[in-house]
């Protein structure tokens, strides 16, 4: 890709995720996994992963 | 911005540990138990060599890191052609435990789908089709309202939700 079209890219990307987090709340996305403090959520959901 | 390869051989896997350790005990919060789950299966990956498969995290024009994740590129039954699949994507604890403008979550987000595109035209890891593990619930709910607004960008032919995975595939 060339700089213009990530630049392109970036900017739509932003777009999506700002539309998303306006329609769910910040905190619905705080509350994912991607947050490493949610991983007691994840590891009661795979213990034997987890263990 | 860039969506860099960590590896342990490099030094730049336990150069992120350490900073991630830092930043928690800036925060007031026990390293040890920020993302387990995540470092469970990233410690060991980042310590092989394996092929089409490894750690990458986006890091920053300032050098800091602010998201991590899995990837692998594989052939999976059902597609036509090998598929990169993203998984246990983690943010900092510096994004974690600290409080920001929406901006950063969304820069966060967005610089780590801009990487991952990148990536698949990489011509190791490369894929028309890539997919993001959702791990938790939430993690669903989240991605399921994002990919109609990801769906609308060019760059992608069709963005679904499917099971546990946002699959992506580009156009």
């Amino acid at each position: 890709m060339t700089s213009q079209q990530k630049a392109e890219l970036r900017i739509a990307l932003q777009t999506a995720f700002a539309e998303a987090i306006d329609t769910v709340g910040l905190h619905a996305l705080k509350a994912s996994s991607l947050f490493g403090s949610n991983d007691v959520a994840y590891k009661a959901a795979h213990p034997k992963r987890a263990a | 911005m860039a969506l860099i390869n960590l590896s342990a051989g490099d030094g730049s896997w336990p150069a992120l540990r350490a900073a991630w350790r830092a930043q928690c005990v800036a925060a007031g919060e026990d390293p040890d138990l920020y993302a387990q789950g995540t470092f469970l299966v990233l410690d060991p990956l980042a310590a092989a060599q394996e092929r089409r498969s490894g750690v990458y995290a986006v890091r920053r024009d300032d050098g800091q890191i602010d998201v991590i994740c899995q990837v692998n590129t594989t052939p999976l039954p059902g597609h036509p052609e090998p598929v990169l699949r993203v998984r246990m994507v983690t943010v900092s604890p510096e994004i974690d435990f600290g409080v920001h403008e929406k901006s950063r979550y969304i820069d966060a987000l967005a610089d780590l789908f801009l990487g991952i595109v990148e990536l698949s035209h990489d011509p190791e890891m490369g894929a028309q089709e890539f997919k993001l593990h959702l791990r938790s619930p939430e993690d669903f709910n989240f991605f399921r309202v994002a990919s109609r607004s990801l769906a609308a960008v060019p760059k992608f032919k069709t963005v679904s939700v499917h099971g546990a995975w946002l699959h992506v595939t580009r156009a």
